[in-house]
Order: C-alpha cells, then structure tokens, then sequence
C-alpha cells in the first residue's frame, strides 16, 4: 500500500518538476522571442506543476501515515486524497486548455471556433469522466504536435506529440480500467513526462 | 493544416538581421543585410540603430565603406535565439 503511494507520488513529482521545467523554458523563450504564446505555454506548464506537486504532496503524506502505522481508511475514502485529485484535475484541465490555446494561437480555423464548455466540478477520485475530458485535450495537443512534424520533421516536435500521446494513454487508461490500473497509467505518464524532458534538454544543446 | 501567415516579430527581424552578418562572416555592409533580412530602408535604419544601441553590432569603417560587425553579444542573442526557435517549434509554432 504504501509502495503504491510511494511510486505514484515519485511519478506526480517528476511529472510536476517537469513540467515547472518547460514553464521556466517557456518563460526565458518569452523574454527572447516576444512571442505571447510563450506566455500561455508557460502559464499551462506552470498550472499543471503546481498542481501535480501539491497532489504529489498529498500522496506522500498518507504513505508516511501508513509507513507510521497510523490506522487509515482506504485511501479512496480520505477526503485529502479527493480535494488532492480534484485541484490536480481542475489544474490539468485549465493547463491542457492553456497549452492547446497556444499551440493554436493564429489557426484561424481555431480562433473562429474556440468554445469551452463549463464545467462543475464535485469531489471525485479517478472518475471516468473527468479522465476521458483530459485524455481528449491531451490527444488533442499530440494531434496537434503530430501534425506539426508532418510539416516540420523536427525531432522535438515528434518528442512532444509522443509525450503528450503517452499523457493521453494514461488517461485513457483510467477511463478503462479504473484504479487497478493506477500504476501502469503512472507509467504512462512517466515515459510522457521523460519525452518532454528529452526535448528540453535536447532543445539547449542547440547550436552547442 | 496550413499555419496562417504570421507578421515577424521585432525580435525576429533582430534575429535575421544578425544572422545575415554571420553569415557573412561576421562583417555586413547596410545593402547585403537589407536584401538578406527583406527589410525596406526606413525599417533597416531603425534597426540598424536599436542593434548597436543594445550592443549587439557595432559599425566600423573599412575601406572608406561603412559596415556592420557583429559583437560577442550578437552571437550569444543568435544561439539563445535559435534555442528558443527550437523549443517554440516543437509545440508547433511558426514564428
């Protein structure tokens, strides 16, 4: 059990440090491109770090009550673990909107059409719902990357559409098999994160 | 899906600008990096000006001629701007 959580919470902080990682990326891009897309991108990636870290968080303080032998509930009762999967659900759905809408930005197709559905949000965990909306935006987004290697070939475009791929599987993942497959989703979106990484530290060395 | 055409940033016209001298080999006359960075005159002038303020270039004379070298710090703004090139072009966008 508290394996389960140590694991999980080592996946959400690599994924949370990241993606704080591309934000601050992202952020010095602004300041050399003058491009505001820059700024959506880094206010996406930095949303979704936080709200990775803070769920991260959460996991690592019920794996130490555990580890401490404190007599705990199962975990899908706690209410820290809802309101922990809850604001990381409400900062993922707000980043992946946020990195879609700059990876957009100037597709007239898109401006003409952009419409965002509101959304009430319950206390939930692992709900199928709320993990078939992000596994679309994020197929949307490595939708988005995959054609832009169509037409660019850049190998970090390819990094990103699989990073985000990868994102959407372990989304979908959860919307199939449920919590029992909790850890392979973990994977999942491990390898995504690591692809994103890749990139980054490809993307430096540029010119190098 | 074809991107819409975008207007080049300042910094982008900046950036083709000083690459035009490297290419160069690091020296450019006014008329090669007009034509280079497809720029009108009134345009060059400006930036001509804002690049050896920000000290990116500087302005020699040689041979009676004026032309424009680039600085340390041209090089380093042309690597860092092909960095960042780089990482924009990966979420696919066109600058």
């Amino acid at each position: 059990m508290s394996a389960f959580f140590v694991f999980d919470a080592f996946t959400e902080f690599f994924s949370a440090f990241t993606a704080l990682a591309v934000a601050y990326y992202a952020i010095r891009a602004h300041r050399v491109l003058e491009d505001s897309r820059m700024l959506a991108l880094n206010l996406g990636f930095a949303i979704l770090g936080a709200g990775m870290l803070l769920h991260g968080g959460i996991k690592v303080k019920i794996a130490l009550a555990v580890l401490s032998g404190v007599k705990t509930p199962p975990a899908r009762m706690l209410p820290e673990v809802r309101i922990g999967y809850v604001i990381a659900f409400a900062t993922q759905f707000a980043a992946y909107i946020l990195i879609l809408i700059a990876m957009l930005a100037g597709e007239r197709r898109f401006e003409e059409s952009l419409l965002i559905p509101p959304l009430a949000i319950p206390l939930i965990e692992y709900d199928a719902r709320t993990e078939g909306l992000l596994a679309l935006l994020t197929a949307l987004i490595a939708i988005r990357a995959g054609l832009s290697y169509s037409e660019s070939d850049s190998k970090w475009t390819a990094l990103v559409a699989v990073g985000f791929a990868l994102m959407a599987l372990s989304h979908a993942l959860l919307v199939f098999g449920g919590p029992r497959l909790l850890v392979t989703a973990g994977i999942s979106r491990l390898l995504g994160f690591a692809c994103l990484l890749w990139m980054l530290v490809g993307v430096s060395r540029v010119g190098e | 899906m074809t991107a819409k055409q975008r207007y080049r940033s300042k910094m982008r016209i900046c950036y083709d600008m000083l690459r035009v001298i490297q290419e160069e080999g690091g020296e450019a006359g006014p008329t090669r990096i007009l034509y280079g960075a497809n720029l009108s005159y009134e345009r060059l002038k400006k930036y001509l000006t804002e690049l050896k303020d920000k000290g990116l270039i500087e302005e020699v004379q040689t041979n009676g001629k004026t032309v424009y070298r680039l600085t340390d710090s041209g090089r380093m703004f042309i690597v860092q701007f092909r960095k960042m090139m780089e990482f924009a072009r990966a979420f696919g966008m066109i600058l």
